[in-house]
């Protein structure tokens, strides 16, 4: 062996401790040693993990306290106003002397008192919602501590938060709860009722010289009227007793209510209330009637919606089928056809009304013999009515003969269209009938319930109990009641549209809307992604051309999103959509159907920013599948696209998951494109419905990330926002995590199979 | 990548005329590098004449020209780029017999395995020159189609390399890509294919588990199963053995000579014992060229070239 060892070895062995010996200062050597970086290391990922977690911290308390109810305080001011409401916050400020000249009286007394000599001292104030906009005109007052009149700090026992469809939030104690009992008419009744009112209003009608034989005739009836009206009166007070806790009120013959005892005189009763009027059983008695309301003001919303909607799609269809006729014959079809349409259907209703008087008349013939001057009268009256009813028919028939030449000149499609469009017009007026008719009802009912509560400034105001969203003693309630209407606040949030220009009520279009654009963006930006990332891995010849695309990938990753939102607006909307508009939907021009923002745009203009993400994850997922793999399919025969198929794709799945994660998440939590592609401040109808052809992609739809931004620098009512602002945005972090997790569970399944064992 | 097998420039071969025999019994100097600075000179120093550049005889025993052979190639030179990887290789391998091939690293044994069924389409930078046949018919031909020609042969990699799927549709993956639909077909073609890799009686009961959950030794038995399935005219094994262990390499070692007699067998090995115990023709290889061809009794016992003996018994290499 030491023949090998060449003499420049033995010269280093002469010096060993030299070249081995370590120098430099004890700060090289902690260096050295790596424990500065260990802190730096350490330090960084504190940092970072302080920062996200204190931001998940906020928005995690500030948005879970928004729902929780709070006490309700009542101030007596110096200057004997009074402040009733919920503390929003309490906040410090400098009372300075400035300040103190715009003050009143006793007011600056006490502010100057608090003082002393100092020019500033600190203080605390106090934000309180009071409510009752149409009222007060504001929503939050501030209450400093110097205008408060001692002990005039209290927490009234009945004063309720009431949380109303419209104004905001209504804070008063509970005066009463009145229901209301309208007296139906009996037939015999109602004959009379009527027979009194047709010569009333037909008044002017009556034959010249059978006036006084007429009016004789009446003030026969109407004593025969008031009396059988008194019989009732008193059959229907009998129907409606008293009960404990409760008083009755009655409407005399249209006049005003008053309260009744057994002295007052029950002639001619319209209406008996049911009033409780203290506060317990006025709150136990909402208790029990408020939410069968609430159940019929929702089939009201559902009938609107839902079957008017419905008829309303069905007229604009058969419009559109007569516009494309006007446009291919440069002609005016829709105005006259309306107009045709509009005479033919008033005479038909006064042709209706007429057959419904002539079936009285043969009523009152009956009764009254056929010689009484009555229904002699009340017969010419009719025929009268009838030849103002032939001449309506007239002008229609004419009309329509006009119409019906011009479109007889015409290709019988234009017939046809015309034809359908007056079928449609006449089913739907009917059908608009009927269902107003149900609304009516519905409305009917509603009104009769009435909580009527106390303002502070003692102003009694009553709220139709259909407009209460919610009302609780908010000093009363106990823990469990306060949980329990804390989580009816957060299901309405979740499952409810908004009201109140988004500051109430709940987010659940723009829930939705976030889910299905997230989803659909990810089935664009998926297939389009692999495909790609599989010929730039696979196919593409290696060279400056594939390296310079994708460099423009990696920097597509960089532009701007906003500049995403311009393109999508521009290329999606202004090019395509308009394009497909001209095609097929000329017919609603100048009105754009897809040729403005809506959810496909919004959707492809995020497939088209995460693109870049789903592309560089393939590829790297795919030169992540081992060459010993593909060349084992090779060597057993398989093509190209058979090997990518079968081992290439399967293997670099759970890698292009990981894309699609990372893409649906950015996806979803992107807002600024969105302004311009198709999300709104408001869309409640969502863009998958009832009506044919059930997914409406054109349509513009609600986001959450836009309904934050919205909230927080839109709102008029900022303060009201605000605490939405972090419920919404705890709303959407949750969201993006449980769409992520699912994403992340479901690659994990997938890994599972192609885990490698090791050997 | 475009398809790789047009990328490929084939230039025209020199002899392709002429026999494989002949040729075998008296090769021309194609292609040499340096030609002008000293004749051919086979002397004791070939080694050293190898790696200068000159040409150097190959020694062909004369019972290799007696068998009949399965794979046949001629005066075949390969290029990585500018880098000439193999020099006017001719041989011949012969059928249903197990021929080794062995030399020290990067002497081209790989290469020219790979250079059989055509794996070195797959890169880009390749050339090649020279005729190989299979059964008679060209492989490197303009008109043959890769794929059809890869079916015809069997290959085992180096390292196990099970696809990500069950063991039953890892060995019957050659059928399935062929569009072969008919369980019945499949199940029988799987179960002959693992009696003849000797792993039917570990796996049957878990035919339908993930392949990768096999052993190491488990998992290339397998590789070899799937190569068998489709029941090829070469199986080229390419280091079967060298990511196992000495019991693995025992078991595939076992199964190769069963299976000898069915199949032509062309392997390349680093372990010279292995090559000693399971070959019936070893071939010794050195910086792209052919050295020594013959019996692997004789090459290992009384090898012609003194070189060869040298590597064999382990003087170098």
């Amino acid at each position: 062996m030491t023949a090998l060892v060449s003499p420049l070895t033995e010269k280093e062995h002469k010096t060993p401790a030299r070249k081995h010996r370590r120098r430099g200062s004890p700060a090289a050597n902690i260096i050295a040693r790596g424990e500065p970086m260990v802190w730096l290391t350490g330090g960084a990922l504190a940092l970072c993990m302080i920062m996200i977690i204190g931001l998940l911290t906020l928005v995690f308390i500030q948005g879970s306290a928004t729902f929780w109810p709070t006490p309700i305080i009542r101030a007596h001011l110096l200057d004997d106003s009074i402040r009733q409401g919920e503390v929003v916050r309490r906040e410090e400020f400098e009372l300075t002397r400035d300040m103190t000249k715009n003050l009143s009286g006793e007011t600056q007394r006490a502010a100057l008192a608090q003082m002393e000599d100092r020019e500033s001292i600190a203080a605390e104030r106090m934000l309180v919602r009071v409510g009752n906009f149409e009222l007060t005109n504001t929503h939050y007052e501030y209450v400093y501590p110097f205008e408060i009149r001692p002990d005039g700090l209290t927490h009234p026992e009945w004063a309720m938060t009431v949380e109303r469809m419209e104004w905001g939030r209504f804070f008063g104690t509970p005066t009463r709860f009145v229901v209301k009992h309208v007296r139906d008419l009996p037939q015999a009744e109602q004959e009379l009722k009527d027979l009194l009112e047709f010569f009333e209003t037909n008044a002017y009608r009556i034959p010249t010289g059978q006036e006084e034989a007429v009016q004789a005739a009446l003030t026969k009836i109407g004593d025969d009227y008031q009396k059988i009206r008194q019989k009732n009166s008193a059959l229907f007070l009998t129907q409606h007793p008293s009960a404990e806790g409760m008083q009755i009120v009655i409407v005399n013959d249209g006049g005003e209510p008053k309260e009744y005892s057994t002295e007052t005189p029950a002639d001619a009763i319209d209406e008996i209330w049911h009033v409780w009027s203290d506060p317990a059983s006025a709150y136990a008695a909402y208790e029990v009637y408020h939410q069968p309301v609430r159940n019929r003001r929702a089939e009201i919303t559902s009938l609107e919606k839902h079957q008017l909607g419905e008829i309303n799609s069905r007229i604009e269809e058969g419009r559109l089928a007569l516009r494309q006729i006007e446009m291919a014959h440069r002609v005016n079809l829709i105005a006259p056809s309306d107009e045709a349409e509009y005479a033919r259907l008033q005479w038909s209703d006064e042709n209706e009304r007429l057959a419904n008087m002539q079936a009285a008349l043969s009523q009152w013939t009956g009764h009254l013999g056929v010689t009484s001057p009555l229904v002699i009268a009340a017969r010419q009256i009719l025929t009268e009515l009838r030849a103002v009813a032939d001449d309506q028919y007239t002008a229609w028939e004419s009309q329509q003969n006009q119409l019906r030449e011009q479109v007889n000149a015409l290709p019988p499609d234009a017939a046809f269209a015309l034809d359908s469009m007056q079928e449609i017009l006449e089913g739907a007026h009917y059908e608009t009938q009927s269902v107003m008719t149900k609304i009516d009802e519905l409305k009917q009912e509603n009104a009769r319930y009435e909580f009527h509560l106390l303002t502070a400034q003692k102003e009694e105001i009553a709220l139709p109990l259909a407009e209460i969203v919610r009302a609780f003693p908010a000093n009363k309630v106990g823990y469990f009641d306060r949980v329990r209407i804390y989580l009816s606040r957060w299901h309405e949030f979740l499952v409810d549209n908004p009201r109140e220009s988004n500051s109430e009520g709940g987010v659940f279009p723009a829930i939705w809307g976030t889910m299905v654009m997230t989803v659909l963006m990810s089935l664009a930006v998926v297939p389009f992604g692999v495909l790609a990332a599989l010929y730039l891995r696979e196919y593409a010849k290696k060279g400056l051309v594939l390296s310079a695309i994708r460099i423009s990938i990696n920097n597509l990753a960089g532009v701007p999103s906003i500049v995403f939102g311009v393109f999508g607006l521009g290329f999606f909307c202004y090019i395509i959509g308009a394009s497909l508009d001209e095609l097929f939907f000329s017919a609603k021009l100048p009105n754009p159907t897809f040729g403005k923002g809506g959810l496909i745009w919004a959707s492809f203009t995020l497939a088209l920013l995460t693109l870049p993400v789903v592309i560089v994850a393939t590829e790297e997922a795919l030169s992540a599948v081992p060459n010993s793999m593909r060349e084992g399919s090779y060597a057993c025969g398989a093509s190209k696209w058979q090997t990518i198929r079968r081992i290439v794709l399967p293997r670099a799945l759970p890698g292009i998951m990981t894309g699609a994660i990372l893409a649906m998440a950015r996806g979803a939590g992107e807002v600024a494109p969105l302004m311009l592609v198709g999300a709104v401040k408001l869309a409640p109808e969502l863009p998958v419905d009832q009506l044919y052809p059930f997914f409406h992609g054109e349509r513009s739809f609600m986001h959450l990330g836009f309904h934050i931004y919205d909230l927080g620098f839109q709102s008029q009512n900022s303060e009201a926002a605000k605490p939405m602002v972090f419920t919404t945005t705890l709303l959407l972090i949750v969201m993006i995590t449980l769409l992520n997790v699912s994403a992340i569970w479901l690659r994990g399944r997938l890994r599972n199979r192609f885990r490698v064992s090791q050997f | 990548m475009p398809e790789l097998s047009s990328a490929i420039k084939k230039e025209p071969t020199v002899s392709s005329g002429k026999g494989l025999k002949e040729t075998l019994a008296g090769a021309v100097p194609v292609g040499t590098g340096n030609a002008g600075t000293a004749a051919a000179k086979p002397g004791p120093n070939r080694l050293d004449a190898i790696a200068k550049g000159q040409y150097v005889e190959p020694e062909v025993h004369k019972t290799v020209a007696g068998e009949n052979f399965v794979l046949e190639v001629e005066q075949f030179n390969l290029w990585y780029g500018e880098r000439q990887a193999l020099f006017d290789i001719n041989i011949g391998v012969p059928a249903g017999k197990v021929t080794a091939m062995i030399g020290p690293s990067g002497c081209g044994k790989s290469t020219l395995l790979r250079c059989v069924n055509r794996m070195n389409d797959l890169i880009d930078i390749v050339r090649i020159q020279g005729t190989m046949r299979l059964n008679g018919d060209s492989i490197y031909d303009r008109r043959v189609d890769v794929i059809e020609l890869r079916k015809r042969m069997g290959m085992v990699f180096q390292k196990p390399n099970p696809f990500p799927m069950s063991i039953f549709e890892n060995v019957v993956y050659p059928l399935r890509i062929d569009g072969e639909r008919n369980k019945a077909v499949l199940e029988e073609v799987c179960e002959r294919s693992l009696r003849g890799a000797a792993l039917w009686e570990e796996v049957k009961d878990r035919l339908h588990q993930n392949a990768l959950g096999l052993s190491g030794g488990q998992q290339q038995r397998l590789c070899i199963a799937r190569a068998i399935a489709a029941e090829p005219e070469v199986l080229l094994l390419d280091e079967p053995c060298s990511a196992l262990d000495p019991i693995a390499t025992g078991k595939v070692e076992d199964l190769i000579q069963e299976i000898k007699g069915e199949y032509s067998i062309l392997i390349v090995t680093h372990n010279m014992q292995q090559a000693s115990r399971i070959s019936d023709y070893t071939m010794f290889m050195y910086l792209g060229r052919m050295i020594e061809y013959g019996p692997t009794a004789e090459i290992f016992t009384r090898p012609h070239l003194s070189e060869t003996n040298a590597y064999v018994t382990g003087r170098f290499g």
